[in-house]
């Protein structure tokens, strides 16, 4: 007998796309059906599979040079204890000298603007993959502490995407700082800069996806422009 | 896209096809300082514990998975003197990724984001297998991946995606139906 539940819809189910009715009849059916169930139970497990394989960071060049130069000297454990001894006489020293000064470190603020700043020096020297990189950093920290800052940083990435060639990520970066800015301002750049992507992108593929993307970023900017 | 058994090969050389040659060589240079012989190790690795931290379902997309594995190889340096065999390197640094993510999860749920990026209840997926869906869902035609996308990678909602792309919400299942159906067929899972 054949199966009244069709693959898309088992597919629409499993992401809680049904309406409730139809919901309620799959659930109904899946009591029943053993292949159905089976189905649905292999979707989800190759659900969680795509979903990290789409966490995967590039394991790029500049990654690796980050690692090597970041990585504590290595010595043997008597240079270790010797280093140690040294490091609590500067430790010692450095708080002196900051109790005199009665300063304290950058703020948080600051880093973020300095690590923004290195990014945009970075993308400036002809670096764009490198400065792609620290922009992500940049947004995924701010991004896990709720500030709105993020965004900046993240229109920062969609430049540097841009300047490497990859108009697909780029225009992913500022569709998503346009769609989520609360900052007019940001949001027409980043929608001007989305629509600048996928023109480079459409003359590269010609594709309709494409131009879909792009009718919809100019009408969302015509909106945009009108309403500021 | 049903598990294999990915024991066996888990740690190949991805030069020769053989098991990891000069990986106890690497370490041994590592551990006296040689850091561009680390860097030939991360080369060989990083992609692998990547994956066994996206695995856990860190949530954060690859910005923090990459914080993670940064933080997995820096950890591993520190420690190289406590690697027993030093050709296990690799499943060692992934163990060390593992850990590391199961704490980053712990203190999610401290803070209240108890849930990680899988269904609940489920096992976690094979890392190997996280690999190869990586690779397969870069060949698939633009529009396939432009789906997957924007369902797997920005966890979008039908109604979003159907917005996004124009199409109906029925659609949207259709085509993410089909980028499954042949993702099964790249992996040979039909």
């Amino acid at each position: 007998m054949e199966c009244p539940v069709r693959p898309e819809e088992l597919e629409a189910y499993s992401a809680g796309a049904l309406d409730h009715a139809r919901s309620d009849e799959i659930a109904s059916h899946l009591r029943e059906c053993e292949a159905c169930r089976a189905e649905l139970e292999r979707m989800r497990r190759e659900d969680d599979a795509l979903r990290a394989s789409f966490t995967l960071p590039e394991i790029s060049a500049a990654a690796r040079e980050n690692l090597v130069a970041s990585l504590p000297g290595a010595r043997a454990w008597h240079a270790w204890a010797a280093a140690g001894i040294a490091a609590a006489f500067i430790l010692t020293a450095s708080m002196l000298a900051a109790l005199l000064a009665a300063r304290v470190g950058p703020s948080p603020t600051d880093q973020t603007e300095a690590r923004l700043a290195r990014a945009q020096t970075v993308l400036d020297e002809g670096r764009p993959a490198e400065a792609a990189e620290i922009f992500q950093k940049v947004a995924s920290a701010l991004r896990s502490a709720d500030d709105p800052r993020h965004l900046e940083a993240l229109y920062g990435l969609g430049r540097a995407r841009r300047a490497e060639g990859n108009f697909l990520e780029a225009w992913v970066a500022m569709e998503e700082v346009a769609t989520r800015s609360s900052d007019r301002k940001l949001a027409v750049k980043a929608m001007t800069a989305g629509i600048e992507a996928l023109d480079a992108r459409l003359e590269e593929t010609g594709g309709e996806f494409e131009r879909r993307q792009k009718e919809n970023l100019e009408r969302k900017l015509d909106i945009a422009r009108l309403s500021g | 896209m049903e598990p294999k058994d990915h024991g066996r090969e888990s740690h190949m050389d991805p030069e020769t096809g053989g098991p990891e040659s000069g990986v106890g060589e690497l370490v041994r240079r590592s551990r006296s300082g040689d850091r561009e012989a680390f860097g030939r190790l991360y080369e060989r690795s990083a992609r692998r514990v990547a994956a066994r931290i996206a695995a856990a379902g860190v949530r954060g997309g690859p910005e923090a998975v990459a914080d993670l594995v940064h933080e997995a190889f820096i950890k591993a340096w520190r420690n190289l003197a406590g690697l027993r065999e030093e050709g296990s390197f690799g499943a060692w640094v992934e163990t060390i990724g593992a850990n590391l993510a199961r704490d980053h999860l712990a203190r999610d749920a401290r803070r209240g984001a108890a849930e990680t990026a899988r269904h609940a209840g489920s096992a976690p997926p094979d890392p190997a297998r996280v690999v190869e869906l990586a690779d397969a869902v870069g060949s698939l035609p633009e529009e396939m991946r432009a789906v997957l996308e924007l369902r797997f990678r920005q966890g979008l909602g039908y109604a979003k995606i159907a917005s996004r792309l124009d199409i109906t919400e029925e659609n949207v299942a259709v085509r993410l139906h089909r980028a499954r159906r042949r993702l099964r067929e790249l992996l040979g899972e039909s």
